[in-house]
């Protein structure tokens, strides 16, 4: 797939253009969760099937997807589960 | 002489803000705690936002009163025109009036600061000394770090790495509004170090980026996070674009057929269109649209719209993808909807009919925008763009069908700051890229081999 790497297209989460090759490693070194639906052009799914098992394909299914909440009650639970955490904070 | 502009005075700018909540036909369901899966409670929001947002975002009243400090701010670029794009409508040689809210008139050139603004006053009474919030290309931090110096509150934005390197003059601003712009990821948090450990040139990612926000502000008491989009009470602060645009058609004894808005997160689309959308519960005729990209299809595929994680499961759907919208299957409803940063509401308009989402591909978006660059003068984001070619699809409309029609659509933001996206464009590197026969022959091999359903 890295021949596709230099194409373009507008990333709808970031608002501004990237490359596939940021596409293929957007969610820490592994494809980001959108790039079936942003290359409908290129044999993605086809290429994400042969490269990675069912097991880690579905671990990155179950990250969270671009959908901001849950990025944001996902990185606050992972946070308030570290040691020392939840001490304080609260509103006024 | 025609008028091309219908203007409000200071004093006729709308008092409060708009809460459609009050008047669907049918109550929103609740947001869910993605981890427990139960409805969202005010505690679990108080770590990351202010109480008095929270309780707008709960809110049910169908009206809120804008605050005077709010409205002072507001009113350095509001009540924006409504404007008659004359020269637009001459190319489209189509019998349509086209009127457009010019939100890019803000300091910020788009019509986020009319949240930012909001945020920044409500953070700043309840006591907040300092917000954190992330940025893809940068149009929500720039109008965040404007709004926060306005109030005094400073200003911490994480932005995507690969945005930071593309887009300097973005930064640039949040830098000159006095806000603090990090490249994410970062040094400043443990989530950033860990991942600059692992890979020191990470281009980041908006997850990072929101988790960096987030941890940033977590256990301090005297800091919150802010978002742009999504949700609702971001929604009730853009609402003051259709209030205002209510009272200028008014003006001039004019109410639209069709109201249109892109929508990405949804806020500049139903900041213009639920005050319409209002009527339109209550008996009135007018289409209201939302335009989104293909490649982010969250409304007008939002049911068939599997995801990554689908490709584990036994459905061979998804491979169709491989192939291209062609080999796309009659639609089959997922188990259940995912929306990728869509405003709940909506998603609830769209379920409801009230609002009807088009699609439209990169390609048709900037083809549009460069027409209404050159006929109207003003280059308009990205994002507007999609916005215009629902614009310029219904022109094509009343055209065959040989009936007049008055067109209202939010010209959400300019695109100054945008031109290295026209220069994609205009170089020919954004391509609808088609596969070589070579290749497809290849997916369809590989398709052959997934599972039949």
């Amino acid at each position: 797939m890295k021949r596709f790497d230099s194409l373009m297209t507008r990333c709808p989460k970031l608002g501004n253009e990237v490359t596939f090759s940021y596409c293929r490693v957007e969610q820490r070194n592994f494809p980001c969760t959108r790039i079936i639906s942003c290359w409908p052009s290129l044999p993605v799914a086809a290429w994400l099937r042969e490269t990675y098992p069912p097991e880690v394909l579905k671990s990155l299914g179950e990250q969270p997807s671009g959908d901001r909440l849950s990025i944001i009650f996902q990185t606050l639970e992972s946070l308030k589960k570290k040691p020392g955490a939840g001490e304080k904070g609260g509103g006024q | 002489m025609k008028e091309v502009k219908v203007l409000l005075k200071d004093d006729e700018i709308p008092r409060q803000w708009y809460n459609v909540q009050a008047d669907l036909p049918t109550p929103m369901p609740p947001p869910l705690h993605p981890g427990t899966g139960q409805p969202l409670a005010p505690e679990d929001m108080a770590r990351i936002f202010p109480m008095n947002l929270i309780e707008q975002e709960m809110s049910l009243e169908r009206w809120i009163d804008i605050p005077e400090e709010v409205l002072e701010k507001l009113l350095l670029w509001r009540p924006s025109p409504l404007s008659r794009a004359y020269n637009f409508e001459r190319i489209l040689d189509s019998p349509v009036k086209i009127y457009y809210k010019n939100e890019g008139l803000s300091p910020a050139g788009s019509h986020k600061p009319n949240t930012a603004v909001a945020q920044a006053y409500y953070n700043k009474i309840f006591g907040i000394k300092r917000i954190s919030t992330e940025t893809g290309a940068g149009q929500w931090g720039s109008a965040l770090s404007m709004a926060c110096n306005m109030f005094g509150i400073e200003c911490r934005v994480f932005m995507v790495r690969v945005s930071y390197d593309q887009k300097p003059y973005r930064r640039l601003m949040m830098q000159t509004w006095g806000a603090d712009c990090f490249p994410s990821p970062s040094e400043i948090t443990e989530t950033g170090r860990r991942i600059l450990a692992d890979n020191p040139d990470s281009p980041g990612s908006l997850g990072i980026a929101i988790s960096e926000a987030i941890e940033d502000i977590m256990d301090k008491e005297d800091c919150r996070y802010a978002l742009g989009s999504v949700l609702n009470h971001v929604v009730l602060h853009q609402t003051i674009i259709g209030l205002e645009a209510h009272r200028q058609m008014e003006k001039i004894g004019v109410y639209p057929d069709v109201v249109i808005g892109c929508a990405g997160g949804g806020s500049n689309f139903a900041g213009l269109a639920l005050p319409f959308v209002r009527d339109k519960i209550h008996g009135r005729e007018v289409s209201v649209v939302a335009a989104e990209p293909t490649s982010c299809p969250t409304l007008t595929r939002g049911p068939y719209a599997y995801d990554f994680g689908d490709l584990a499961m036994t459905t061979p759907l998804l491979a169709m993808y491989t192939l291209g919208h062609d080999y796309v299957p009659a639609p089959i409803h997922a188990g259940g909807l995912r929306y990728h940063g869509m405003a709940p509401i909506v998603s609830h308009l769209v379920k409801e009919r009230l609002v009807e989402p088009r699609a439209y591909n990169q390609l048709e978006t900037f083809d549009a925008g460069v027409k209404w660059a050159r006929a109207e003068g003003f280059i308009p984001a990205p994002e507007t763009n999609h916005a215009i070619a629902a614009v310029v699809e219904e022109a094509r409309r009343a055209k065959e069908e040989g009936r007049e029609k008055t067109i209202l659509f939010n010209w959400s933001g300019h695109g100054l700051v945008d031109l290295a996206s026209y220069d994609a464009y205009l170089s020919g590197k954004l391509v609808n890229y088609s596969l070589p026969d070579e290749d497809i022959k290849r997916a369809k091999e590989t398709v052959s081999r997934f599972p039949k359903p």
